[in-house]
Parts: C-alpha cells; sequence; structure tokens
C-alpha cells in the first residue's frame, strides 16, 4: 500500500514534467516563430518606407538614342535603389514590357541620383502614352508623356 | 503532488523567460530600425510638400559656334534645396551644369550654367530639385 503511493506519486510527477516541457516546448516554437517573422515584416516594412523615386523626363520631349527612348529615373527614397530588369517592371499604356525589350545604365543608384533606362522604341508608337515603373517592395511611379 | 505542480510551473515561467529573452532580444532592434526608417520618410515627405523652384530669369551667352545657357533659380519652397542633387533638362535630355551655390536657401536665387550648346529655335527647359519637384520655362535662341 505504500509502494503504492509512492509509485502513484512518482508517475504523477514525471507525468507532470512531461507535460509542462510539452506545453514549454510548443509555447517556445510558436514565439519564435511569431517573433522572426514580425521581424521579417518589419525589415520589409523599413524597405518599403525607404524606397521612392520619379521619372524626371521632360514629358514632350522624350529623348532618343539608336533604336531605345531614353527615360531618367532618379532616386527620392532614403536607400540605395537596385535597378535590374529583375527589381523594375514596366508598364506602358497598361502592357507589361518583357524584360529584353528595356534596360538599366546601372545596377544601382545612391539617393538623389539619376538613371537612365532604355526602352525598345518598338514597345512605343507615336502619340500620348501612360509609363508606369514598378520596383523593389512594388513602389511605382506614373508617368505621362507624348512621343 | 505539491512538488509536481511547483516543479512544472518552474519549467513554464523558465520557458515564459526564455521566450521574452529571445523575442525582446530580436524585435528591439527592427522596431528601432523601423522607426528610424519612419522618421526618415515623414522627413522626406514634409520637405517634398514644403519644397519649391521657381525658373527666374534665362539667358544665353555665346561661346564659340554654341552658346551658354545661364538659368536663374529661385527656391521658392521653405526648405533648402541641394544643388547638387537637381538637375537639368534641356528639349528633354539631360546635360551636366555648374550651380553657383551648393545650397540653395528659401527665398534665395542660385545660377545654373550649362555650357556648350547648341542649335537655334525655341528650347524647353526643365530644372528638377533634389526632392523631384520641377519647373519648366521655354527659351528661344536666334
Amino acid at each position: 500500500m505504500g509502494f503504492s503511493v509512492t509509485g502513484s506519486h512518482v508517475v504523477f510527477f514525471i507525468a507532470s514534467i512531461i507535460a509542462a516541457g510539452s506545453v514549454s516546448g510548443i509555447f517556445m516554437a510558436a514565439t519564435i516563430n511569431v517573433t522572426i517573422s514580425l521581424s521579417e515584416r518589419g525589415i520589409r516594412v523599413q524597405d518599403l518606407l525607404d524606397t521612392d523615386f520619379t521619372i524626371i523626363n521632360d514629358n514632350e520631349n522624350i529623348p532618343i538614342s539608336g533604336s531605345d527612348y531614353l527615360f531618367y529615373l532618379k532616386n527620392i527614397g532614403g536607400n540605395k535603389l537596385i535597378t535590374t530588369n529583375q527589381s523594375f517592371s514596366i508598364f506602358v499604356d497598361g502592357e507589361i514590357i518583357t524584360v529584353e525589350k528595356y534596360n538599366f545604365t546601372e545596377q544601382s543608384i545612391r539617393p538623389g541620383e539619376v538613371i537612365t533606362i532604355y526602352i525598345d522604341n518598338t514597345v512605343i508608337s507615336s502619340g500620348d502614352h501612360t509609363l508606369r515603373l514598378v520596383g523593389p517592395n512594388a513602389v511605382d511611379d506614373e508617368f505621362q508623356f507624348t512621343i | 503532488m505539491g512538488l509536481s505542480v511547483s516543479v512544472a510551473s518552474a519549467i513554464i515561467a523558465v520557458s515564459v523567460i526564455i521566450v521574452i529573452e529571445i523575442s525582446l532580444g530580436n524585435l528591439l532592434p527592427v522596431v528601432t530600425n523601423l522607426n528610424d526608417s519612419y522618421e526618415s520618410f515623414k522627413d522626406r515627405a514634409v520637405d517634398k510638400i514644403q519644397s519649391d523652384i521657381n525658373i527666374d530669369n534665362i539667358s544665353t551667352t555665346p561661346n564659340g559656334s554654341g552658346y551658354d545657357l545661364n538659368v536663374t533659380i529661385e527656391n521658392t519652397g521653405s526648405t533648402v534645396i541641394d544643388t547638387n542633387y537637381c538637375n537639368v533638362l534641356v528639349n528633354g535630355t539631360f546635360y551636366p551644369f555648374y550651380s553657383s551655390k551648393n545650397y540653395l536657401y528659401p527665398k534665395k536665387t542660385a545660377y545654373f550654367t550649362i555650357g556648350n550648346l547648341s542649335g537655334s529655335g525655341q528650347f524647353r527647359l526643365k530644372v528638377v530639385s533634389n526632392f523631384g519637384i520641377s519647373d519648366y520655362e521655354t527659351f528661344v535662341v536666334i
């Protein structure tokens, strides 16, 4: 009878440690996952706040070089802007331009600097158009111009 | 029974302390950086709203077979404009220029000189500030 009481106490003790350990493990794993997600989300929001750019062309005088129209992109954000065909998508009158039809003179620009975008003239006919640039973190800028 | 409850409570309490420590260690730097970025974003937005420029005067000076373009820019906003990050476009094309001042204070003027231009007729000038604010003006070269 004495052994039964002691044995049951030991069983309860071990069971309580296993239960507490399991609860702690699940709680820690869940909380750490949430923390990591919040950190990543915070970094993305930070990048979004630091990203801003604008097209500074003269709407009525788009320069041309060889078979490309030239558009000037100015970094007015707070961070270096990555300017590649992968980081930027270009739409002309709502139609996306395939990546081989445009390119940038540099891979990145610092705040305040200007970069030239070369867009193949076959994708822009004469008349009025809207150019939409969608950059990193889906920050975008629209520009109306006439060829 | 009392010992079991105490040990289980202690295990859970220790895990809560560890989780708080890890969470704070990860989140505090992110929140601090986010706050800095937000402050910077707010400052840029305010500067952009309060920034404005005006092309006051345009004149040309003969220079060999071409001419130099002299542009008077006035800061009509209430922010300081860094002329090193301004841009000048003549008929849509980007030209380097020399500025008489590095910093253009409110209600003050600076002189931008664009050298060795050529051609005649009517031209369109666009000046862009460091915040992306711009002004247009036309001029004629005979």
